[in-house]
This record gives C-alpha cells, sequence and structure tokens, in this order.
C-alpha cells in the first residue's frame, strides 16, 4: 500500500501501512450540492457510507455559498425529494439556506449517512492505481478511513489530484479557469414586507489549486461586500463563508466530454441523464476563449442558448484508476464543456450517478468501468435521475432545411441558422454565397459569417465592411459582442493579412478592452500564419501595447442588482500574450518589460512567469 | 523551508491583532487559518459578546473600533455581527502576504532552535519552521483535545416587517441576545459538550418547532458555522515559545484584536 499526497501541487507517494481506523464501502469526500447526493445514492442502495466535509454543515454553494436559487439544470431525482420537503417546510420560518442545511441533514440521517464536519482530506491510499482509503484532518488530529471507493466531490478535483489522477485547469491562451463570484445574503427590508434574498457578482479570478492566490482571492472577495454605511434597509445575514468558484481541476476521465463535439452533435451513445444549461462562462474577455466558444458567442451570439448535455459514466473515472470517482464540476470536462455542466439541479443529479455507479460496482463486485450501463440506467430510471429524451430530440435546436435556414439568417437573432449553415457545410454553401450579393444587411452579414466559419473566401469583403463600418449590431442580449468584433476574429480565423491595417484602425480609434484584445488576438493570429506579415505586426503591436495603451479596463460580470461590478485590467493579460506569441517569432519587442511594470494580480504574474520560463 | 520567527494559529481577533501590530517589526511573523473567515469565533459563532461601551486602547483595535461605528456596524453598545467581516478581509489587504487561509496544521515537532510545522493547503503538504508559535484558536487545534465548561449553538433572527415584539432574554433552555438593528437578535441555545454540528442543528430544529409565543413572528434567518464556546483562561504555556492565547476569551472582538497588539 502506499499513501499518495500533494507536494509543491504535484502527487508523490510513500510506502504506508495497511490499517485503517475505519472502513467504509463508500467515502465521500465533500457534501456539498454533488456529495449529498453521491452519499444518499449510496447508502439507499445498502451500503456503509463516511461523508468528510471540510465546512461545519452541508450542501456547499446551497446554504454556506448563499446561492438559494436554481439556474438551469435539468429535472429529476433524489433532488426532488429535498426539494418537494423544503417546499413543505416553507412555512417555518427558517430562511432557505438554513432550511437546506436541516433538512439536507435529515435526509443523510435517515439514509444512515455517517458525517465528518470540519475535516479535511489530506491523503489517499491505494494499490497501483486502486484507491483503498484516505487520510484527513480534524480538529488538528490525522486520521484514516478505508473504502470500496473514494468520491471526489470536492468541486476542485482535489482528492483525485492527491491520489496521482491525471488533471487539467483553465483555458489554452492564459491558463486561467472562469471569473469566480462572491456572494452576501442580506434581508431586504420594506415598510410592509421582508425579502431574504442574494447580491451576486463575479470577484475577479482566482486559481483554485494556487493556496497562495487563493489565500488572497478569500480576503479579496472578502472586502467587496464592504459598504460605507450598513443599513438596516438592506441588511447583510452573512457574507458566503466559501467562495462561488465555478470552475477549477477537472480529471480527465476514462471519457472526457468537449464543448466541441458537444455543438457538433458527436455525443456518447450511452448516456445516463441529460444536464440542460447554456454556455454559462462569466469571462468577459471572449477574446482569450477558444475558437469554438468564440464560434458560439461571438459569431453565433448563443451564449444564453440552452442545450442538452448527455453524461457518460466514464467521465466519472480517472483516467487508469479503479476505487476513485469524480464527481459535480470537476469530472472530465474540458473548459469550453464545463461552463455549461455546473448548474445546480445537475451537480445534485451528477452526485447521485456517481453514487449509483459506486453502489454497483461494490454489490456487483465488478471495476468501477465494468458497471453494466443497463443496470446503472435502471437504477437512475427508478429516482427519476435518468431523464432520456426521445430519439427526435436534438441536444440543439436548429432550424432545418434551406427555407428556415435562409429565413432565420435574415432575422436579429441569426445564431442557431449560423450554426445550422455552418453545420450543412457545402450543402448550404450555393444559397450562403448568393446571399452575399443581396441587398439585405441582416442576411448579407449572417451569410458571411457562416461562410467564414466554413473558411469560404467569399465573405471576407463583407466582414471587412462589418469592420470598417464598426457595425455594432448585436444578436443577443445575454453577453451580447458587436458585430464588428466577430468579423475582426473571423479575419484572423482565416488568415485575412489584407485586413492587418483595417484591425489596427480600429483598434487606434476604438483603444478598449475588447477592441483590442479581439484585434490582438486576430492580428497574432495572422501573423502565425503569414510569416511575410510579422515583422510589422510585431513592431506595429509592440509599440501600441507598450505605449499606447495604457489601461484596458474590463467590467465583471453582475448576476444580481445588488452588486457593483468589479473591474479586471486586460492590459497586462494582452500585452504578455502578445509577448508569448511574438517571441515564438523570434522578433524583437518590449512587452514583457512593459508588463513587468504593469504585473500586480496573481493572473498576470502567473502568465509573466511562465513566459519568462 | 519557509521560517518565521513568530507562526500564529487562527485569523482570530487576537491572531490579526499580533499580526497588525509587528506589521512593521524586523521579525517574520506568517498567520494560517483552516478556514476563509477573519474573526470566525465571533463572526461566524456568532457571538455579540459585550464590553462594546469603552473603546480600546491600542491603535489597530482603536481604529477597528471606530471603523465600526463609522460605518453603522457598532451603535450604542450593539453590534451588526454580519458585517464586521468585510471590515477585517479589508484589513487585511496589506498584510495579505504573511496570511494563509485554507491552510491546515497536521503536527509540530521541536527542533534545536524552534518548532517544525507540517501544514496541509490546496498545494499540498509541506513543512515551516518558526522560532515560536502562537495558538488562537478556541479548540487549540496545535494540541488538539481541549475540553470546555460550556458550548453554545448560536443563530441569527430576523424580525418581520411589522408586529412584533422585544424578545430579549430567555425562551426556555435558550437567551435571545441584543444587537445593532431591531429587527435582528441572536438566539442562543445551549449544547451538551459533546454535541456535534449534526445534534446542533437536530436541537435548534427541535426548539425551533416547539419557540414560544413571543419568537413565533420571527425568523431563523442563518446558524453559526462554529459553536459558542466558554473560554476562561486567557493565556497557557502549551510548551516553551508555544502560546495558547484564544481569541474567544476576550468580551468582544475588538478587545480580542487589542489583546492580539498588547501580546508580548
Amino acid at each position: 500500500m502506499e499513501l499518495s499526497y500533494l507536494s509543491a501541487g504535484k502527487a508523490v507517494s510513500e510506502k504506508a501501512a495497511a490499517s485503517f481506523e475505519a472502513s467504509y464501502d463508500v467515502i465521500v469526500a465533500g457534501l456539498g450540492s454533488a456529495g449529498v447526493y453521491a452519499a444518499i445514492a449510496a447508502a439507499r442502495a445498502g451500503l456503509r457510507v463516511l461523508g468528510i466535509e471540510r465546512l461545519s454543515s452541508v450542501y456547499g454553494q446551497g446554504s454556506s455559498g448563499g446561492m438559494m436559487g436554481y439556474c438551469a439544470g435539468s429535472r429529476g431525482g433524489i433532488y426532488e425529494e429535498i426539494d418537494a420537503e423544503i417546499e413543505r417546510r416553507a412555512t417555518d420560518k427558517i430562511y432557505k439556506t438554513e432550511l437546506f442545511r436541516i433538512v439536507v441533514e435529515e435526509f443523510l440521517s435517515a439514509a444512515g449517512v455517517a458525517v465528518i464536519f470540519d475535516a479535511t482530506v489530506i491523503g489517499v491510499y491505494r494499490e497501483g492505481k486502486h484507491v483503498r482509503g484516505v487520510r484527513y484532518v480534524k480538529d488538528g488530529a490525522v486520521r484514516s478511513a478505508g473504502s470500496q471507493v473514494l468520491i471526489d466531490a470536492t468541486a476542485e478535483a482535489e482528492v483525485a489530484a492527491i491520489a496521482g489522477c491525471e488533471t487539467t485547469i483553465g483555458r489554452d491562451s492564459d491558463g486561467e479557469p472562469q471569473p469566480y463570484s462572491s456572494v452576501r445574503v442580506f434581508s431586504e427590508r420594506k415598510p410592509d414586507s421582508v425579502h431574504f434574498t442574494l447580491a451576486n457578482f463575479d470577484a475577479g479570478y482566482v486559481f483554485p489549486s494556487d493556496p497562495v492566490d487563493l489565500s488572497y482571492g478569500a480576503i479579496h472577495a472578502g472586502a467587496l461586500h464592504l459598504a460605507e454605511k450598513f443599513t438596516e434597509e438592506k441588511k447583510l445575514i452573512a457574507v458566503a463563508a466559501m467562495l462561488g468558484v465555478r470552475e477549477g481541476r477537472f480529471i480527465v476521465g476514462e471519457e472526457t466530454l468537449r464543448f466541441h463535439d458537444l455543438i457538433r452533435g458527436n455525443v456518447t451513445d450511452k448516456p445516463l441523464f441529460h444536464a440542460l444549461s447554456f454556455h454559462d462562462n462569466h469571462t468577459k474577455d471572449w477574446a482569450l476563449e477558444s475558437d469554438d466558444s468564440k464560434d458560439w458567442v461571438t459569431v453565433c451570439g448563443l451564449w444564453g442558448e440552452n442545450f442538452h448535455v448527455p453524461i457518460p459514466a466514464g467521465a466519472f473515472i480517472p483516467k487508469g484508476f479503479d476505487g476513485i470517482l469524480a464527481t459535480g464540476r470537476c469530472m472530465a470536462f474540458d473548459h469550453d464543456m464545463a461552463q455549461s455542466v455546473r448548474m445546480r439541479r445537475d451537480m445534485h443529479k451528477l452526485g447521485e450517478v456517481s453514487g449509483s455507479l459506486a453502489a454497483l460496482s461494490v454489490k456487483l463486485r465488478v471495476p468501477l468501468k465494468k458497471v453494466p450501463h443497463a443496470e446503472l440506467l435502471s437504477m437512475l430510471t427508478k429516482t427519476g435521475c435518468a431523464n432520456m429524451l426521445d430519439a427526435d430530440t436534438p441536444m440543439i435546436k436548429l432550424p432545418q432545411g434551406e427555407e428556415a435556414i435562409r429565413s432565420a439568417l435574415a432575422s436579429g437573432a441569426p445564431g442557431l441558422a449560423i450554426w445550422a449553415a455552418y453545420r450543412a457545410g457545402s450543402a448550404m454553401k450555393k444559397m450562403l454565397v448568393s446571399n452575399l450579393a443581396g441587398s439585405d444587411k441582416m442576411l448579407r452579414r449572417s451569410s458571411a459569417f457562416a461562410l467564414a466559419l466554413l473558411g469560404d473566401k467569399a465573405s471576407l469583403p463583407v466582414l471587412r465592411e462589418t469592420v470598417s463600418s464598426y457595425d455594432e449590431t448585436l444578436y443577443t442580449s445575454r453577453n451580447p459582442q458587436k458585430c464588428a468584433y466577430a468579423a475582426v476574429y473571423l479575419l484572423g480565423r482565416m488568415n485575412d493579412a489584407e485586413s492587418i491595417p483595417l484591425i489596427f484602425d480600429v483598434m487606434e480609434t476604438h483603444p478598449a478592452a475588447q477592441d483590442v484584445s479581439y484585434g490582438v488576438t486576430a492580428l497574432l493570429r495572422i501573423g502565425r500564419d503569414v510569416s511575410a506579415c510579422r515583422k510589422d505586426v510585431a513592431a506595429r503591436l509592440s509599440v501600441f501595447l507598450s505605449e499606447r495603451i495604457t489601461a484596458l479596463p474590463l467590467p465583471m460580470q453582475v448576476s444580481s442588482s445588488s452588486g457593483t461590478a468589479q473591474v479586471e485590467d486586460l492590459a497586462t493579460v494582452i500585452r504578455l500574450i502578445a509577448a508569448k506569441e511574438i517571441s515564438a517569432w523570434e522578433l524583437p519587442h518590449t512587452l514583457v518589460d512593459a508588463a513587468k511594470k504593469s504585473a500586480r494580480t496573481f493572473r498576470e504574474r502567473r502568465l509573466l512567469s511562465q513566459i519568462i520560463a | 523551508m519557509a521560517h518565521s520567527e513568530l507562526l500564529v494559529i487562527g485569523a482570530t481577533g487576537v491572531g490579526l491583532g499580533l499580526i497588525a501590530s509587528r506589521e512593521n517589526a524586523d521579525a517574520q511573523v506568517l498567520l494560517i487559518d483552516r478556514g476563509i473567515i477573519p474573526g470566525a469565533e465571533f463572526v461566524n459563532a456568532l457571538v455579540p459578546g459585550d464590553g462594546w461601551d469603552a473603546a480600546p486602547s491600542s491603535s489597530f483595535a482603536k481604529s477597528v473600533y471606530d471603523e465600526l461605528i463609522a460605518r453603522n456596524i457598532l451603535s450604542n453598545g450593539r453590534i451588526h455581527l454580519p458585517a464586521i467581516s468585510p471590515v477585517l478581509y479589508e484589513r487585511m489587504k496589506p498584510l495579505a502576504s504573511r496570511i494563509r487561509l485554507s491552510t491546515e496544521i497536521l503536527g509540530i515537532a521541536a527542533t534545536a532552535s524552534g518548532y517544525e510545522m507540517t501544514i496541509s493547503d490546496a498545494g499540498g503538504i509541506s513543512k515551516i519552521t518558526a522560532a515560536s508559535i502562537i495558538d488562537t484558536t478556541t479548540a487549540r487545534i496545535s494540541r488538539p483535545g481541549m475540553t470546555f465548561a460550556s458550548k453554545a449553538f448560536n443563530v441569527l433572527l430576523d424580525a418581520p416587517a411589522r408586529d412584533f415584539s422585544e424578545i430579549i432574554g430567555q425562551h426556555g433552555t435558550a437567551t435571545v441576545l441584543p444587537c445593532r438593528f431591531d429587527s435582528e437578535r441572536i438566539l442562543s441555545l445551549p449544547l451538551a459538550a459533546n454535541d456535534g454540528f449534526a445534534d446542533a442543528r437536530r436541537k435548534l430544529a427541535q426548539f425551533w418547532k416547539e419557540r414560544d409565543e413571543a419568537l413565533r413572528p420571527w425568523s431563523l434567518a442563518a446558524s453559526a458555522g462554529a459553536f459558542a464556546y466558554t473560554v476562561t483562561d486567557k493565556r497557557t504555556e502549551i510548551a516553551p515559545s508555544w502560546l495558547h492565547l484564544p481569541s474567544a476569551a476576550y468580551r468582544n472582538i475588538t478587545l480580542a484584536i487589542e489583546a492580539g497588539e498588547n501580546a508580548k
């Protein structure tokens, strides 16, 4: 037996004795939105279950995090029983975040789950790649417990990382996960009514696997709740006892879900249930997101479009391991996919699936990978968790047929039609090209966008015109991006060297965060693929970003009316992203020096150290 | 291995007073806390305390006390507890480089020149050394096994818009304590020595179901994330250069900060 633990962020192991103070069938680390249901599902299947929770109460974001309501997510499963009980006790005069604590603990107790509060997992016992138990600290004392299956419901893949499972984090451009939020709950008091509610706003960026950043992130976020005068009208009840981290580490699974595949209809044929959400990334610097994300949000305006995500068993199982599962938002997703599988309802269901999967593995005495799909599905069908779609219900509802697509392309919200035309490929090209010559401006532009996604150069004149006229049309009210930005991105995507002066013009005329970040990423992309223009792009960008730009303020998202937007300065990050590319071209620039002077945040310093290294 | 002259355990009132008073000192100080809530022994335990009429005399504690008044958090000797934490977070910003939140302590071993601590955080397990240790936690996590004369589970109550009466005082086994605003009160429910949080919430749910008429218009807004303990010993030497100065021994958080500032 080996004891595995993290040291300086990496898993290391040493030989260890194999005696546990206690043994369980299933141990769940983290009794939050997912872990609670993992524990209940496994215990109801007759297993001995232990839950280890870092805080002193259960339900994580739903209680200590202050997130009392739901956003998207799919229906069905054990959580509906708890919600019905919460509803039944609505007249108890207990505010919902607190009632969740009480009711969920009653359910855990009724299911026979043993719970240890105020305890943190610090080590994992394993034999090779088979996990056998955990080591944890409680009230300053180190303890251990054996398990048949250990479920990592920490939301950060913390236990999987400790066990030595492979993990990933962050987006490609600058390595960042999406912004974190900070919540306070308060009592809104009027002469005739009292309303218990929350304020929720994005606090910036935090890297949840970095202890220094995490510590600073907690201090920074907590201080954002400071008011000049605290009043009884908006009477504070609590600053959330945990950060609203939306994204952290992900396991690399036996099967990994990717947004790129989902939006192209390449999905599992063995779903256990369907998550339901939209591309809910809270970033504001979309230029730094992936192509898939920009195709979806910037070009098509589909940030708020709901779609289904079928969830297979393999996404819970760390690749190559047995005796361990990950559940919740740290499962095997890529950064883009994770934005759509993190809603509380879906976290409850992921928890239930993981608990059921663990239970079957223990009862049938088979490895987690070998749990029969049909039996697992049957278990999840009994509770209503397995919300199967009709055979003809698509994951994403796209318009069908040339006429429907053409008419939608001419509408004010052409996003789904642009995507449908792109997906249809050569079949729609003729129609799209003929639209370019027409007089309908909307139809021309959206057809050009679809053609650009297909890589067709016929789109270039309309794209350039969209940029030169600085077309501010928005395809949606939900996280809208100007059409000019979409066109800049697409010109970059198509390596249109002729547009270089045009893109510089836009940045000179509008030296703001969005314009500059879209412009710079497009220019770098053109330079990457068209080496003849590198020298010009590098020289002009170096001067522009070092001297012309002093700051690129970008307000973060405010999710409720009571918050104040936090402003991030994008200038240093953009300088560093440009520096990285131009250095790879082996051309001179002054961007690292400029960034060294301006780097202040952990995000900037982390990126700076990566580039210097 | 990181070394500090002094390791402070607990971002408590005493803990924050200790590091604030050494802000400009040459001595290297590090503060660690297993959670993320400053002053948790008061704020998270929902202990309003008393003795608020007089301002503390030390400079940092006095400035926090004055700020609480200026921000309408403290008035007429009554405190709006939930608003203390943003004030403390803001005060922690300039000290952030010597604060590590979400950090567990796994063990302490004596060395020739002080102590070697094994700690655990998001980056994993590591060792740090310090010439001396001051543990300010109520539970004395650096030397587990603390016992207490009494403990309670405190909860925050929220009044309806109108038609409610004053409830300060005894209600069955529980006591209601005053707060800054008339619409907020703390209810303190006594617990048995070995009750955990699951027991506490069970007892709370039972009490709430059977509560008296005067309490009925009020809502149960939030329960404490830490227990309220009665702590009597303000200073215990665990070993040479290893002190226990529990912050919860003080009458309110500003007096605890003062004690930290004045600690030698």
